[in-house]
Parts: structure tokens; C-alpha cells; sequence
């Protein structure tokens, strides 16, 4: 059917028009287009139509927002129990590691508040606004919060049964059996010296009952440290709190939080202050003359260490230097007796 | 969606410009022998014809999103039809005659007036659709145009203006010239 066939003979070219000869042309016009041409074309139509689908598109475009926010709080859901799952563990570690490679720049644990630890919240974070309190008590107490969190962690693992970075070395074949920092980090002596005698300063301003049994057993091991200790822990102090002050300006103005950068940074020179308050200095070295045969050695020889002493009736000793294994390898597999 | 053969050619576009295929086969169903006609008989030639045909109806697609009813679909699509003829005038350096002024008034004259011609009933049907042809054939390219856009396209007077892009008056008297043509040689 021809336009001219819809419309009418006198619909398109009216008056102009002659019938005669629109008879003649009806009947002469057949030609058509081939059949390939007609395929090729509608083909193409259909391509076109495919190619930009504007209604199509148009409805795309409205799910577009509601699909991206959806895929991305799923990606993100996804992420975080993954991070929780697996990642987590290790990010929980890595302080742990990073405490136990640098031994001379972490702040002692204080071993009496590891019982107690069981109390304190298992993920009590380290105390943001600790480098904000002013003076030393504030700065011991949120010290041992933190210390405390620690070991409160350490605990729930133990419990949990999770097993610990060092164990999975152990078991890998080749893997040292030690930790690396006790063989391979090279620290000064005179920080050693001073990273011991904060220790006994911790030591003794936790238990200060057990100051007057400082030169007993220990004595002649350390009988040359206690002149030199108290100096070197004043030099440790005095450079913590210059470093610190440099950081974060006045210790004793109101700082924010994050202008501190390291959380633990205050704590040695807090340890190393109450040194200068602390008992007796001979004190403070029992705890480093029992480290001092074992300090840069394996676990294993801290544990025969502790089962010597235990073996010579020297409990309290053979505690304390348990409980500093604990601190210095939270993730050590303790054998049955010292459990 | 269906089309029915009451949808009109400018609703059928709509269609397919918004993406409805089965629009443009209705409308590709419903046009196709008139375009590829009136190409075939401007350009005398199958190849040529078939080549220019599909160009009309790819630059109808590419159109198609710009499409907005603005006159007869049919004039629309006749105009793409004229404008690729010229364009292939043009590349074969062909002379497009402007014949209807070469033709003298005295011609008209001749024609003798349709109630005056005798009825030629003896000649049949094929042999008068033939004979038009050949007088088609022979008549100048814009004559035959606006001949062909009234038979293949049912243009007014005014649509074949539009669509040629030339004044009524010229297209009326292309068609008027053409007509006389075609009665003279109807009647030998």
C-alpha cells in the first residue's frame, strides 16, 4: 500500500491530479526493494536501537545511585569481617611484636597489675589522653592501664586458645625459633643499662616490700650496676621528657590527644621519675640481674632459667622473671609447671 | 508494543526514536516501495538505487533522535530521499536540468484538455503502464520528481515544495508541466 493508496487520489496532489494517469502508474509501479536490503536494513534499525537504548538507559541511570551505595556498604561489610576475621588477629599482635622487638623504648609492665589485668576491659585501648594529664601519677596510672589492657589481651588469647605468632614460627620449618629482636637488634649498652635499671624501678616502685632483699641472692651480679643505673635512668628520662616536649610543647599544658604522637613515649621518662622517688636502688636490679644471663637469649633459656631458680628455692624470683617472660613473649607456650 | 495500520507514520516514528523497533518496521513496511521507487526511476539504475536507498533509511535512523513532528512523516522522509540524490548528483557531476522553463508555453497549449481526449480503451492496462513509464523516464529530473513525490509519497503541492525545498509555485508548475508531458504522451 502506496501513500497515495492511503491517503486517496485526491488527498495528495488534489486538483493536479489525473486519474488516468494514477491508474497507469499503479498499475506499471511494482518495483520493490530486495529482500536483503529489507534485512540489512531492519537489521541495522535494530542494531540502532540496541546500540543506545534510551528508555533502557533512562532506567539505568535511576538504579545507577541505589546499586552504587548498595555495592559499596556490602564491599564494606565484606572488608570488615574479613579484617575481624583473619586480619584482626594480627593487627591485635602487632603491638605485641612491636613491644617485644623494642625492648629499650617500651615502658615496663607492671608485673602486679597482670592479675588484675583479668578485671580491666580485654580491649581497653591505650590511653589516648594520656600525654594530656600534666603530672607523673597521671601519666604512671594510664601507663598502667594500658599495660594492663595488654595483658588482659594476653589472657584472653591464652584462655581462647588462639594460637600465637611466635608458635606458628616455631612450627614453620626454617623459621628461627626465637624471636628476632633478642638475637638480632642491636641496642646500645648504655641503653641496655638504662632499659634495665628503669625495669628495676619498676619493679621496686611496684613492689616496694621486696627492697630490702635486693642484695641477697643478686648482689654480686649486679654489684657494679646500682652506681651507674640511677644516672643513666636520670639521662633516660631527662632525653624522654626533652623529646617529648619537643613533640608536644609544655608537659604540663592541655594538649588534644593527637598531638602526642606516640602514646607510649611519656611513659619511660614516668618510669624513669619514679625512679628518682623509688626505693633502694639495689633493688631495683634484681629483676635485671636475673635477666642479665637470659635477656638476649631464646625463650627456652628464659623457661630453664625460671625452672633453675625454682629448682634453688628461689620462687619469688623465678616469678618475677616468669612474669617478665610473659610480658616479653605473651604468645610463648609455657610448659606445664609454669603455667 | 503492536502497531496498528491505523497508527500514524509521525506516531510510528515516535516510536522508534524511543527505542521501539517494531515501529520502524511498520513504517520501513509502509514506505519502503515508494522511496525505493521514486530513487529508482530519478537514477535509472537498480545498483545505484538500492545504495541510495539504504543511505536514506540509515540517515533516518542516525536522525532519529533529534525526530520531532514538525510535518508529514512522509514529506520528512522524502526530503532525505531528495537530499541524497542531490548529494549523489552532485558527486557524479550530475547536471540536474531545471527543464520545466525549457519547456514553452506553446507545449501546454497542445495538450489537449482530459475531456477532450479520446478513451483508449483498446490500448490494456499493461501496455499504458508501460507507455507511462517510458514518458517517466523521459521527462526532466525535477518534473519527474514532483511526479513521482505526488504518485510515491501522495505529496500535495505544498508537501513536494517542502520536501524539494523550492516555492509552491515551482513545484506547482513542475508538477503542471510534468502532468502535460505525460498526457501528451499517453495520448500518441
Amino acid at each position: 500500500m502506496t501513500p497515495n493508496e492511503r491517503n486517496g487520489s485526491g488527498a495528495g496532489g488534489g486538483a493536479d491530479r489525473d486519474p488516468r494517469l494514477d491508474r497507469a502508474y499503479r498499475a506499471g509501479a511494482r518495483e520493490e526493494p530486495p529482500a536483503h536490503l529489507d534485512a540489512a536494513i531492519l537489521a541495522a534499525a535494530r542494531r540502532e536501537v540496541g546500540a543506545r537504548p534510551r528508555a533502557a538507559s533512562a532506567r539505568l541511570r535511576a538504579w545507577r545511585v541505589p546499586v552504587s551505595i548498595a555495592a559499596v556498604v556490602v564491599l564494606s561489610v565484606s572488608l570488615a569481617t574479613l579484617v575481624r576475621e583473619e586480619g584482626g588477629g594480627k593487627l591485635e599482635q602487632s603491638p605485641a611484636k612491636l613491644e617485644s622487638s623494642k625492648p629499650m623504648e617500651t615502658a615496663p609492665v607492671p608485673l602486679a597489675a597482670a592479675p588484675d589485668a583479668t578485671k580491666a576491659p580485654a580491649r581497653a585501648t591505650p590511653p589516648a589522653t594520656a600525654p594530656a594529664a600534666s603530672d607523673d601519677r597521671t601519666l604512671g596510672a594510664t601507663a598502667s592501664a594500658r599495660n594492663a589492657g595488654d595483658a588482659a589481651r594476653r589472657e584472653d588469647r591464652a584462655r581462647a586458645g588462639q594460637p600465637a605468632t611466635s608458635e606458628l614460627q616455631s612450627a614453620s620449618p626454617g623459621a628461627a625459633p626465637s624471636p628476632q629482636p633478642f638475637q638480632g637488634a642491636p641496642v646500645a649498652p648504655e641503653r641496655r643499662q638504662a632499659f634495665a635499671t628503669d625495669q628495676a624501678a619498676g619493679a621496686s616502685a611496684r613492689t616496694p616490700s621486696t627492697g630490702g632483699r635486693a642484695g641477697e641472692a643478686d648482689a654480686p651480679a649486679t654489684s657494679a650496676e646500682p652506681a651507674s643505673a640511677p644516672k643513666a635512668s636520670a639521662r633516660m628520662a631527662q632525653r624522654d621528657r626533652a623529646a617529648t616536649e619537643d613533640v608536644t610543647g609544655s608537659l604540663s599544658a592541655a594538649r588534644p590527644p593527637a598531638a602526642v604522637a606516640p602514646a607510649e613515649k611519656p611513659q619511660p621518662s614516668a618510669e624513669a621519675r619514679a625512679v628518682k622517688r623509688g626505693p633502694a636502688p639495689a633493688d631495683t636490679t634484681r629483676l635485671a640481674g636475673l635477666m642479665k644471663d637470659v635477656e638476649s637469649q631464646a625463650p627456652e633459656k628464659w623457661l630453664e632459667k625460671i625452672e633453675a631458680l625454682r629448682r634453688e628455692g628461689r620462687k619469688e624470683d623465678a616469678d618475677e622473671l616468669l612474669a617478665e617472660f610473659k610480658r616479653r613473649f605473651p604468645n610463648h607456650p609455657l610448659p606445664p609447671g609454669l603455667r | 508494543m503492536s502497531w496498528s495500520a491505523e497508527t500514524s507514520d509521525e506516531e510510528l516514528m515516535l516510536g522508534y526514536r524511543d527505542g521501539d523497533a517494531g515501529a520502524f518496521d511498520a513504517l520501513y513496511a509502509r514506505h519502503k516501495g515508494g522511496v525505493y521507487r521514486y530513487l529508482l526511476r530519478q537514477c535509472r539504475d537498480a545498483a545505484v538505487a538500492e545504495e541510495l536507498f539504504q543511505d536514506v533509511w540509515m540517515n533516518l535512523m542516525r536522525a532519529r533522535a533529534g525526530y520531532t513532528v514538525q510535518a508529514k512523516f512522509t514529506t520528512y522522509l522524502y526530503r532525505l530521499a531528495h537530499n541524497r540524490l542531490i548529494d549523489h548528483y552532485r558527486k557524479h557531476s550530475h547536471a540536474v536540468v531545471v527543464s520545466f522553463e525549457e519547456v514553452g508555453e506553446e507545449a501546454l497549449a497542445e495538450v489537449p484538455d482530459e475531456h477532450e481526449r479520446p478513451a483508449d480503451d483498446a490500448l490494456d492496462a499493461k501496455r499504458q503502464a508501460a507507455r507511462l513509464m517510458e514518458l517517466i523516464a523521459a521527462l526532466p529530473e525535477v518534473q519527474r520528481e514532483a511526479f513521482l513525490l505526488q504518485q510515491e509519497g501522495g505529496m500535495s503541492v505544498e508537501e513536494i515544495a517542502q520536501a524539494t525545498g523550492v516555492t509552491r509555485e515551482t513545484a506547482k508548475s513542475r508538477l503542471r508541466y510534468a502532468m502535460v508531458k505525460l498526457r501528451q504522451g499517453m495520448q500518441q
